[in-house]
């Protein structure tokens, strides 16, 4: 149990000027999550492009691992400090190593002197405290290859860190650095795993699921708030949005070829999700299409969809094959929640043959005579809105 | 508001509220107290026994027990009557939950369980069944209407006709369906034990009844203080034995005129529909074999829990084969077991009533059926 966490940042090189908005945002993000889940009062310092984080209780392992969720953490350091002299820092590290209960083990201790004024080069730092583990478990030895442990000490301006858990982050960019997105998710095992892949790269989301009631049950929105919470975690707070759509789904049969409904449903589904980025301000649309994986996913189906947006659609998934989805999903948490059985789309409009190659002339004609502006804006409006917390707890909006 | 789920639970009675209201606040006493509080409240609930009994001529040969449900009253029976290894005992396997389940399960302690055989329109097929029996038969379990299909099947004749075969049988009637709305003499004493509910004729949740030939032996499922003649401890719930007495009481009222007010609705139902949606099919016999207060349909190529959603959607309720389990995508056993075509296992709907259900909410349920399925026939 530790009360103090070290920060590092992931691509901090990359970002020159922009380095202290950088540092901020994360900051404040970091400060949400500690809020959330921590019960202590919290310090914060910044030291040589490192955040520290120190408590006055230990923080649980619950709040370790809601912050390694948060875009743009290269790596959390769990670390006790001491006095800026070299004496002090062997009977702590000796303890810290003792915690393992092991006797045979290799170790390399890696020393970072930030503070170039401390009189001890880093290399000799790491000769003596090396010296001392080996007297101290006279089993253990030196790998300077494949260390098992690797205790790290940082010489920073006000402190010395001691530190043997360096738990990696998900890397990225800290979240709302790289704009707003409008997620479709569609309740399957890709959506959400395009929705991680952009929160990792610093966008901030709205979820929007269009609920095809009274085609499909209530089963699917339970989903759909399991997935949300999850991917919530990987926000700083954000909301779902459920659009009613089974009227519109059966207007839309009623009206185009049986073989072109999918492709319209979500011509006008993209639609929405985009009269729903005017309002609440939206850079972009993101969906969880691979690239032929489906007959709506086919090159001529997702093109001509491009059309019918007026923001950029982000396709993150669109050279992953299923099972490097599937992987994705496993490491994020969400497939188990993916593949519970449910109907998705009502059977009742799944057409024979689905258009693979859409004709553009039917297209244009038929998107010329039908519109619905109107419909589209009345189904966002009658959305039901809900807040996600980043500890993934989900509540009602309301809109009065 | 449509309410058109019945068989599943019927909305309570404003008289058994009020029944309910008053003895929650008055009737506190522990039945089995010995105080004069206990024996007023244990009086109350020995009238109510008695008029129970009386009502469906029983008196001479059974005792009622209450319990808390028409599952733990089958319970009772099924597990409770002494059946071991080698003797056989015959299911409907398309009837409640609480009979095939508990019934299958009798299969682990060495007894062997037989379906009985159903006809085409899935009643019971008497002349084949009887051929069936022999002395190795200890129970047979019978339900008056199914709960799934509405069919009726008159149990007192086929319980006179087994009894003649062989009268060490015990036949127990589950009359959950049919309790309230059908007529239930027990003078023959024909049946050892029978199964009745509360809550489907308007009385309260959690209150249900066991009627049971004098001196029959079982082993209760609930031990103690020796409540119900030892068949089943628990403290008694007066209040609400006593509110469904009163939903009994109602049901009991006119109630030929209510049975042939519900079979109005039932062919109008039956008639209106097959006109305005001519691909409808009713899989299960006509009015002669059905109870007039469940009517079952499907139409096909459109899954039952679309439209008991899209009814839903217009406030009116109704029961779907593929209601609870649609994320299973299994079929519905008990529909398969009651010879229901496969192609229409996910497209039944069940619409049930009770005499509250009047003519101009049958027009309302016809006409919404109508335009939901107007608005869906580009579909199919």
């Amino acid at each position: 149990m530790y009360k103090i966490i070290l920060i590092n940042i992931h691509e901090l090189w990359l970002k020159g000027k922009n380095r202290p908005v950088y540092m901020n945002v994360l900051k404040k993000h970091i400060n949400k999550i500690l809020k959330l889940n921590h019960q202590g009062e919290v310090s914060f310092f910044k030291d040589f492009q490192r955040l520290i984080f120190v408590s006055e209780i230990p923080f649980q392992d619950e709040t370790i691992s809601a912050i390694r969720k948060i875009p743009g953490i290269h790596s959390l350091m769990l670390a006790r400090e001491c006095k800026k002299d070299l004496e002090s820092i062997t009977p702590i590290l000796l303890e810290e190593m003792g915690k393992f209960g092991l006797e045979e083990f290799s170790f390399k201790v890696d020393t970072t002197r930030s503070d170039k004024t401390f009189p001890i080069f880093s290399p000799e730092v790491n000769k003596i405290l090396g010296g001392e583990i080996l007297e101290k478990f006279p089993k253990a030895h030196v790998d300077l290859r494949k260390p098992k442990i690797v205790p790290e000490i940082l010489i920073l301006s006000k402190f010395i860190f001691i530190s043997v858990h360096r738990i990696m982050g998900i890397g990225g960019l800290p979240v709302g650095m790289s704009g707003h997105l409008i997620t479709l998710l569609s309740g399957g095992i890709d959506s959400p795993v395009a929705s991680f892949m952009m929160s990792k790269r610093g966008c901030s989301q709205s979820f929007v699921f269009f609920h095809s009631y009274p085609f499909v049950g209530e089963e699917v929105v339970e989903k759909i708030f399991s997935l949300s919470k999850i991917l919530g975690q990987y926000q700083s707070g954000c909301r779902l949005y459920v659009i009613p759509f089974g009227e519109i789904q059966n207007l839309i049969s009623k009206k185009c070829r049986e073989e072109y409904r999918t492709v319209f449903f979500r011509k006008f589904m993209i639609e929405a999700a985009n009269y729903l980025g005017d309002q609440i301000g939206g850079d972009a649309l993101l969906t969880g299409d691979s690239i032929s994986q489906v007959s709506s996913q086919t090159i001529g189906n997702l093109s001509i969809l491009d059309k019918s947006s007026w923001r950029p659609i982000f396709r993150p998934l669109i050279g992953l094959n299923k099972g490097e989805i599937i992987e994705k999903a496993h490491e994020i948490g969400t497939f188990e929640t993916s593949i519970l059985p449910h109907d998705d789309a009502c059977s009742l409009f799944a057409p024979l043959r689905p258009v693979i190659n859409p004709s553009i002339k039917y297209w244009e004609k038929f998107s010329e005579e039908f519109q619905i502006k109107e419909d589209l804006l009345n189904c966002v409006k009658n959305a039901k809105v809900y807040e996600i917390s980043p500890k993934g707890i989900l509540s009602l909006l309301d809109k009065n | 508001m449509l309410y058109l789920d019945f068989a599943a639970s019927a909305p309570i009675r404003p008289s058994v509220l009020r029944i309910l209201e008053e003895s929650f606040r008055m009737d506190f006493a522990n039945a089995s107290a010995s105080h004069k509080l206990g024996r007023e409240v244990a009086k109350k609930v020995e009238n109510c026994r008695e008029f129970f009994l009386k009502s469906v001529k029983g008196d001479s040969l059974y005792d009622l027990i209450f319990t808390s449900s028409a599952t733990e009253s089958n319970n009772t029976i099924i597990k409770g009557i002494k059946l071991k290894e080698g003797d056989k005992a015959f299911f409907c396997h398309g009837d409640h939950p609480s009979i095939v389940v508990t019934g299958k399960n009798l299969l682990r302690t060495g007894v062997l369980v037989e379906k009985i055989p159903l006809k085409a329109d899935s009643q019971i097929d008497q002349e084949k069944f009887l051929t069936l029996l022999d002395d190795k038969i200890k129970l047979i379990v019978l339900s008056e209407v199914n709960n799934q299909s509405g069919v009726f099947n008159d149990c007192g004749i086929l319980a006179k006709k087994i009894k003649g075969l062989n009268k060490e049988i015990h036949i127990h009637l589950d009359a959950v369906q049919s309790f309230g709305k059908f007529d239930l003499n027990l003078e023959d004493g024909l049946f050892d034990s029978i199964s009745i509910s509360s809550h489907k004729i308007g009385g309260p949740k959690g209150v249900a009844g066991l009627f049971i030939k004098k001196n029959l032996q079982i082993v209760p499922l609930l031990e103690g203080g020796n409540q119900e003649f030892g068949l089943r401890s628990s403290t008694l719930s007066v209040p609400l034995i006593l509110g469904f007495e009163t939903a009994f009481l109602e049901c009991m009222e006119n109630r030929e005129k209510k049975f042939l007010l519900a079979k109005n609705n039932f062919l109008i139902l039956r008639e209106e529909l097959k006109k305005r949606i001519p691909s409808i099919i009713f899989p299960f016999g006509d009015v002669g074999t059905s109870s007039p207060f469940i009517l079952v349909f499907a139409i096909p190529k459109i899954s039952s829990d679309i439209l008991l959603r899209h009814l839903e959607a217009k406030n009116i309720y109704v029961s779907s084969s593929s209601a609870c389990s649609s994320k299973i995508k299994d079929f519905n056993l008990s529909y398969v077991e009651l010879g229901l075509p496969l192609d229409l296992n996910k497209n039944v709907l069940r619409v049930s009533f009770d005499e509250r259900v009047n003519e101009d909410d049958i027009f309302y349920f016809i006409k919404t059926l109508d335009e939901i399925y107007g608005d869906l026939r580009h579909l199919i």
